[in-house]
């Protein structure tokens, strides 16, 4: 064995140890130190910049992947540009669920981003919290409120405060392929009631190999837009502005019946193919890859639709119940918003404004959120758009004409109600539960859901 | 011999090739079970590997392993895909794992010599409650540590997935270490001991040589621990230039818009090579075993 002259202390011992995790930090350190210029201040990342005319680093998120990170960080700059001070917006960005869990981790600390996009599904969960910036005292001042009406602000309103506004809404609709629909002598353009669409889905129905009548969209259980149609179509509301629940077991009853039928005739998508195409996206889904001559989907699904698919499709507006309310449309908005904890509120709410009101953002972004919210701005961004783009806008402009009651605000544990409609109308789909008793778990895991109410 | 001793004979030859037959026909049955078993698992992986080499287009409307179309479009669209190429995002990931790597190493070898190895005072309370430790899911311990990195500027650096670390708060390498340490005879220290050797000549002359498969062990499982991580590394590291390898791959998703699946799977296939290499490299020294150990 060889000898070492020196015989390690308890001291060198110490400091071999020290040494190897400072090395290790220090690789950490310096590995990309130049990579992300004053965003790693922690706290706010402003706090240390404000009041002293120095330069500004802002933070921003978005949900969306990289594509979009990019229109919006030089929209971003393009706001900068207008301002006297020295401002650098830094950007983040992650999936939807990634966003989600990272919003609630620096909500929790009191260090969410600046200015930042928001679900409708959790505006009211991070308004109550007091996370958010009232915008309230901005409104007409440095956020012009003229060009998107009451009904945005509504959008954004919890409680007292105002604390988010929407830079674009997405709506529902019908998607119907052309030439199917005329090989089964169906004219698209008749389809106002949901009877005409269940009729419509029936001689559509294997008029091609294969092609199944209609796409079921009752297994989706994010959101239940086209369900929250119906029960407001019935007079009736998802959740009460109280935070409540405010759907009978009749009405829900009566859309799981009206699917049940159409599956019992074997017209609509088999459940496992439903479940497969989960995973696929927009551009796998049934009407996109042309496996079904009709589908509901997000209004604004049309614009990426469209370029994947093979055949002629058609965008309308959703179906109704003949005897329904009038005012049932609504139109599910992305909301941007501040943090509370933000060192430069008046900034926040100039890029909220500059990216709510501005045409420049708006012929920037086009419609990569949905349809903007700001009638001004849609209207400006017309002669920039393809036709089925313009569709799409027109489509959104069209029915935000329609008279339209408020929408309430999703109170929290909504994304529970949304998740107990997806089960249990799987479990019918599956035929392993009844309409009926569907129905009333739904009611009753909903009422739970929202504490009772 | 009689005839029928030499018949005798000739039967059980007979009988002993037949069960040799038999046997090696079942050994053939076995070994295709294991090889359709070993297939079947590898599907997924398969799958993977063969979207990649497909349109985006085709992906889903041509689920089986066989296209009509081969494309390299999507690892060049991939590579280019973020505002960096790729290999940026993986060097982030080598950086935080060769950090957590030699921070395990170093940290959770003293900490288990001092449980193995050293008397102090509450050793069996400290040790239960480092035990304990190993309990906490993630999600408990995320916010008070980003309050606390936030506080201290450490948010957009490595700092916070390196630095816990190097304190030997990976419990489960410690208590391995533990284990593997009180294996070890103590006639080896005790022999170091009359010769002189103190605390540190022991723990470096005896100890770490002799426990290299459970220091192989701790550093192949950090390093794939560290490299497929999300959430903490979703958390501490928001500006996209700090993304690593598993956070940059889900930029390529979106839920409410559009998804580069293929680039995605064909970025996902590079990111997996390292730990191919680590495990085909780190094997023989997980099982070049403790048969090296002086006293039996």
């Amino acid at each position: 064995m060889t000898t070492h002259l020196i015989t390690p202390s308890r001291r060198t011992f110490l400091t071999a140890g020290v040494g190897a995790g400072a090395m290790a930090a220090m690789l950490a350190a310096c590995g990309r130190g130049d990579a992300a210029p004053n965003s790693g201040g922690g706290g706010t990342g402003t706090g240390d910049d404000g009041g002293g005319g120095g330069p500004i680093t802002m933070r921003t998120a978005l949900w969306g992947n990289a594509d979009r990170a990019q229109l919006y960080e030089e929209a971003a700059a393009m706001f900068a540009e207008t301002l006297e001070e020295d401002v650098t917006f830094d950007m983040s960005f992650a999936e939807l669920g990634p966003y989600l869990e990272r919003l609630a981790t620096t909500a929790a600390a009191n260090d969410l981003p600046d200015v930042f996009f928001m679900r409708d599904t959790h505006v009211g969960w991070y308004g109550q919290s007091g996370s958010l910036l009232d915008l309230t005292p901005y409104l007409g001042d440095i956020i012009q409120t003229d060009q998107i009406g009451d009904a945005a602000i509504g959008d954004g309103t919890v409680g007292e405060g105002v604390y988010a506004l929407p830079t674009h809404y997405v709506g529902q609709a019908l998607f119907y392929d052309v030439e199917m629909l005329q090989e089964a002598g169906i004219d698209g353009t008749a389809i106002t009631t949901w009877d005409d669409l269940a009729e419509a889905a029936r001689a559509a129905h294997g008029v091609r190999e294969g092609i199944v009548g209609l796409d079921d969209p009752t297994m989706d259980n994010a959101t239940q837009r086209f369900l929250e149609a119906y029960i407001r179509q019935a007079g009736e509301e998802v959740f009460t502005p109280e935070g409540g629940i405010g759907f009978s077991e009749d009405t829900i009853g009566s859309w799981l019946e009206f699917w049940h039928q159409l599956r019992s005739d074997g017209v609509l998508t088999p459940p496992d193919v439903s479940l497969e195409n989960d995973a696929a996206g927009v551009a796998g889904s049934m009407i996109a890859t042309n496996r079904c001559a009709l589908a509901l989907m997000s209004t604004n699904h049309y614009v990426q639709v469209l370029p994947v698919t093979q055949n002629e499709l058609a965008l309308a507006s959703l179906p109704v119940l003949p005897d329904g309310t009038e005012d049932w449309w609504f139109f599910p908005p992305i909301l941007i918003c501040a943090g509370a904890n933000t060192q430069h509120p008046e900034i926040a709410a100039g890029l909220i404004n500059f990216l709510v009101n501005d045409t420049a953002a708006g012929e920037h972004t086009l419609l990569n959120q949905g349809a903007p919210s700001s009638a001004a701005v849609r209207d400006a961004i017309l002669p920039l758009l393809d036709d089925g783009q313009r569709a799409f806008v027109e489509q959104i402009s069209r029915e935000q004409e329609y008279p339209r009651r408020p929408f309430p605000v999703r109170p929290e544990g909504s994304e529970e109600v949304n998740a107990s409609i997806g089960r249990n109308s799987t479990a019918v789909a599956y035929g392993q539960m009844s309409v009926s008793d569907a129905a009333s778990a739904i009611v009753a895991e909903s009422k739970a859901a929202m504490g009772g109410a | 011999m009689t005839d029928a001793a030499r018949a005798d004979i000739v039967l059980m030859n007979a009988a002993r090739a037949a069960g040799r037959r038999r046997a090696s026909w079942r050994r053939f049955g076995k070994h295709v079970l294991l090889v359709l078993g070993g297939l079947l698992m590898l599907y997924p992986l398969l799958w993977m590997v063969a979207s990649s080499f497909k349109p985006e287009a085709l992906i889903f409307r041509e689920p089986g392993l066989l296209a009509s179309e081969f494309t390299t479009e999507n690892y060049a669209f991939g590579w280019d895909f973020l505002r960096r190429p790729f290999s940026w995002y993986i060097t982030n990931s080598l950086i935080v794992v060769a950090g957590a790597v030699i921070g395990n190493l170093v940290s959770c070898s003293l900490a288990a010599y001092g449980f193995a190895r050293l008397n102090f005072k509450f050793k069996n309370l400290w040790f239960a409650i480092m035990l304990m430790s190993i309990m906490l899911p993630i999600h408990v311990i995320i916010v008070p540590q980003y309050i606390l990195f936030s506080n201290i500027g450490w948010i957009n650096t490595f700092l916070p997935l390196i630095a816990p670390k190097v304190l030997a708060t990976d419990a489960f390498f410690v208590f391995l270490m533990v284990q593997f340490f009180r294996g070890i005879p103590r006639e080896l220290d005790e022999a170091a001991r009359i010769d002189g050797a103190g605390h540190p000549r022991i723990f470096f002359r005896i100890m770490l040589p002799l426990s290299v498969p459970a220091l192989a062990t701790t550093a192949i499982f950090t390093f794939i621990w560290t490299w497929n991580d999300f959430f903490s590394q979703l958390i501490f590291l928001t500006h996209p230039d700090m993304y690593t390898v598993p956070v940059a791959l889900r930029t390529f998703l979106d839920a409410t818009g559009q998804n580069h699946w293929g680039p995605m799977f064909a970025m996902s296939l590079i990111s997996l090579a390292p730990l191919f290499l680590i495990f085909l490299f780190g094997q023989r020294f997980l099982v070049k075993g403790i048969a090296t150990t002086g006293i039996k």
